[in-house]
């Protein structure tokens, strides 16, 4: 089921010694991949400006596929799939970069890797205010048929995928680890949701290596890449949100950022990046939708909902602003427990939301 | 010679007869005691020697020989100072041994000859009026707990030398004066009232279905919300113990020793609020003496524990089976014993470490694994064990200001009481007092909603992401609103503010 060619890559990464630059050497230039595996000594001039006599020695005496054979059905039990650079589902955007990742370990539908993806980043101690936007505004783009590209860290990344299966949407989860070590353990149960709404969570990593510092500001790379715009929700200003602006930036694409409080650390960097043009402000998720040519259809589907009339005078004094129970009981002189109620009622038709503290809000 | 005193010891919160065998042998002059008997009382050779001499009465220069009987029972405690000299005095005669053999006897000496108040003074007496023993000697000092007995000649004495007086008929005591419970239950108690609790409509409302249901209750909030007044008022709403639950808590307060010695009996629901640095044997009782611990002192009560993941682990399991089957059960390897611990748990913390989360105001600076880490510290079974979560929040600076008072805290208790009426009269017949202790198959007799509840009910679980093991919670929780409203049938009302003191469920621990 794999071709030579994504034999070969898969088998150049088992060495060892095989750093990034050093796979891409030989993938870029070798023009015949298929059997440079039976004839790496007929490469050994070409391959000695980048490799040790010893390595291309190493190379030479394992050369043979039956191990990646192993190791793909190893893969496959896993429900593991290899995607190399050379391959068909391989994503033309991130082709464009000038590093694109040599193989991605897959799993899930790897047909998202080339459907329309937006990539949306942001701090990992996200406010309420960036986390409600954030959910809002992911929900309807994601309804629209747009893939959802995030990193699956805590705060905004997990707001985004969370919000993204809430509409059936798809979504891409890119990780800093192996498949096998999905960090932050705490969204384990999120990646396979993931999975089981025919979403994708892939890595450039081998399957059992451990999320190293360095590796997130690296993968970073790949979720611009992955995607036609990147959206960034809440960043302070020295971030692995800034450096995914970055990227993007470099790889000629679009940058959208959601405006915020100014004072607030965590809307430093957004509220920056558009003072000084980089990023276009995002005020409607209509902003972001035009830019990927769509249109929000599922809007003004607002089923009529009967209240009755109790109901209608807590509707009326939430409008505008979130109210204390408290305060409630005081302007509407209901008693506690009815109170208590129809709160209740009103939430689960959908209308209002409870808030931490006893506060309550419509949902709009 | 030979004399024999009646006395009696304790194990766990039951009494048992102790004879106490003193014989007088001639020989080299000296002090000799066994029985199983721990230091305090191989210790009572010194005391009962000053104590004798020292009330100018005669202590024989011979050879004594003291037995307690039962010989496999380990004694522990001063209590057999009083019988012990009182047995040298009548094996020489300086007391009337007919007169000796009629009483029950037990207190500590002081080297003075006084006579000092010991503990564990009610159940001793309860299970001596049960193996029908009818007269007593006991500390002066412990009175005021024994006249509650009804039924028994109680004599109080303050020295060894009005004892040895009254039993050798010279001197009169009058017995103890039965004193009345109700007497004393209807004094007011210094409880916090609910009046003065300012705003937190929604849970004096949630502590108010948690005290007419017996239900535990898990607050949440910031600090500084008032989660601690709000526990400590939380007693002033309960039921007045009736005098059999308080003969049953001031026995175990009796042997804890923290029994308040005017007052005599335990008269108002007692809250205990244990430390979180408290170990597990405080919190369940144990130690050498198997002695009760924080859980069994709360019976009947309240058991408040404040900061709840800041205790142990270890600690807050072994919550788990009293929680469920109201006693704790101590085995040691000297003795298996079993307490009563049926107790309200009221259990408050932060939302995360920091104490901001999802607060308007303030910034959290909790991570998000501090935060996992912290709610985690509650294990699901736990949670599974408390019905109702609140919220509460900070009250503003207006809110303290305000001269307006709350409801007091009697008016909310006469609706209590009424629920509780109407739970008495229903399981009369199941050997339960409460909502909470409804087992499955009670819920499916009492719990019925009709169909188009149930329905709801299903809708909310899917609406609201609540764990499943929420349900009976739920039912147990509609049914106490339904008495409180006095109404024979669940509806979906009840449902629904029931609901709503889950909702936590999804919040924080989904």
């Amino acid at each position: 089921m794999y071709s030579v060619e994504e034999k070969v890559i898969i088998w150049l990464t088992t060495f060892e010694f095989m750093s990034y630059k050093k796979a891409k050497y030989i993938v870029d230039t070798v023009p015949f991949l298929d059997d440079f595996i039976d004839n790496v000594k007929n490469y050994k001039m070409h391959l000695s400006t980048v490799f040790s006599l010893d390595e291309i020695n190493e190379m030479t005496s394992s050369s043979n596929l039956n191990q990646v054979d192993r190791l793909t059905t190893e893969y496959e039990k896993l429900g593991i799939k290899v995607v190399t650079i050379k391959s068909e589902e391989y994503s033309k955007l991130l082709l464009e970069i000038d590093s694109p990742p040599i193989l991605l370990y897959c799993k899930g539908d790897v047909k998202l890797l080339n459907s329309e993806c937006l990539a949306v980043v942001g701090t990992r101690r996200a406010t309420k205010y960036g986390k409600d936007y954030c959910e809002k505004f992911i929900k309807d783009i994601a309804s629209e048929d747009v893939t959802i590209v995030s990193g699956l860290a805590d705060g905004i990344d997990t707001v985004a995928h969370k919000s993204c299966l809430d509409v059936k949407g798809k979504t891409i989860a890119v990780l800093a680890g192996g498949l096998l070590n999905i960090y932050p353990s705490s969204n384990i149960g999120l990646a396979d949701k993931i999975i089981e709404n025919g979403g994708l969570i892939i890595t450039e990593y081998k399957p059992n290596e451990q999320a190293l510092t360095y590796h997130f500001p690296i993968r970073n790379r790949i979720i611009a890449g992955l995607s036609k715009g990147t959206f960034i929700v809440e960043a302070t200003e020295k971030s692995g949100s800034m450096h995914t602006k970055n990227f993007a930036l470099e790889y000629n694409r679009e940058v959208f950022a959601l405006p915020s409080r100014v004072g607030d650390i965590y809307s430093v960097g957004c509220n920056k990046i558009i003072q000084n043009g980089q990023a276009k402000m995002v005020l409607t998720s209509k902003d972001i939708l035009e830019f990927f040519d769509k249109q929000l259809n599922s809007v003004n589907k607002k089923n009529v909902i009967q209240l009755t009339c109790e109901e209608q005078i807590i509707y009326d004094k939430l409008i505008g602003h979130e109210c204390h129970f408290d305060e409630l009981i005081a302007h509407t002189g209901f008693e506690v427990k009815n109170l208590s109620t129809m709160l209740m009622r009103l939430e689960l038709k959908g209308i209002i939301k409870k808030l931490p503290n006893n506060y309550y809000k419509l949902i709009d | 010679m030979l004399s024999t005193v009646k006395s009696y010891g304790l194990t766990g919160i039951d009494g048992y007869l102790v004879k106490c065998e003193i014989d007088i042998n001639q020989g080299l002059p000296g002090y000799d005691i066994v029985g199983l008997v721990g230091t305090a009382i191989k210790e009572s050779k010194e005391r009962v020697r000053s104590a004798i001499k020292n009330s100018a009465l005669k202590y024989p220069i011979v050879k004594v020989t003291i037995n307690l009987a039962p010989a496999d029972t380990k004694k522990e405690g001063p209590v057999y100072d009083l019988p012990i000299a009182l047995g040298i005095l009548g094996a020489t005669e300086q007391v009337n041994l007919n007169n000796l053999k009629e009483y029950i006897i037990f207190g500590e000496l002081g080297l003075d000859g006084g006579v000092r108040k010991i503990n564990g003074v009610l159940p001793i007496l309860i299970s001596a009026r049960l193996d029908g023993y009818k007269k007593v000697i006991i500390p002066k000092e412990n009175c005021n707990e024994a006249s509650f007995i009804e039924g028994m000649e109680i004599y109080g004495v303050e020295s060894l030398n009005q004892a040895v007086k009254f039993l050798n008929n010279e001197e009169e005591i009058k017995p103890v004066d039965h004193s009345n419970y109700a007497d004393i239950s209807r004094k007011k108690k210094k409880t916090m009232d609910f009046k003065y609790v300012r705003g937190q409509s929604q849970a004096r409302r949630a502590l108010e279905i948690a005290a007419a249901g017996g239900h535990n209750v898990l607050m949440i909030g910031p600090p500084g919300s008032g989660k601690t007044m709000l526990a400590k008022c939380f007693p002033s709403i309960l039921p007045e113990l009736t005098f059999e639950e308080a003969l049953e808590v001031t026995k175990i307060h009796s042997i804890a020793g923290v029994l308040d010695s005017k007052e005599g009996i335990v008269s108002s629901r007692p809250i205990r609020s244990p430390h979180h640095t408290a170990t597990l044997l405080a919190l369940t009782g144990g130690g050498r003496n198997a002695s009760p611990g924080e859980i069994s002192l709360a019976h009947t009560g309240v058991l408040f524990l404040d900061e709840m993941p800041e205790y142990s682990r270890n600690t807050l399991e072994t919550l788990r089976q009293p929680l469920e089957d109201g006693v704790i059960t101590i085995s040691r390897v000297e003795n298996t014993i079993e307490y009563p611990a049926n107790f309200t748990l009221i259990a408050s913390m932060n939302p995360c470490p920091c104490g901001h989360y999802g607060s308007f105001d303030k910034e959290c600076k909790c991570t998000p694994q501090a935060i996992h880490k912290y709610l985690n510290r509650l294990s699901g079974p736990l949670m599974d064990r408390i019905d109702m979560h609140i919220e509460v929040d900070s009250v503003t600076y207006d809110e303290l200001r305000s001269d307006e008072t709350s409801e007091a805290s009697a008016d909310i208790k006469l609706r209590v009481d009424k629920a509780r009426q109407i739970q008495l009269d229903r399981y009369k017949d199941n050997g339960i007092f409460s909502n909470a202790k409804m087992n499955d198959q009670d819920i499916k007799k009492y719990c019925k909603i009709s169909h188009e509840s149930d329905k709801m009910l299903r809708y909310a679980f899917e609406k609201l992401n609540l764990s499943a093991r929420g349900y009976t919670r739920i039912l147990r929780v509609a049914r106490t609103i339904a008495d409180l409203d006095g109404v024979e049938d669940i509806t979906d009302d009840h449902i629904m503010e029931a609901i709503s003191y889950r909702s936590l469920d999804n919040k924080y621990w989904s």
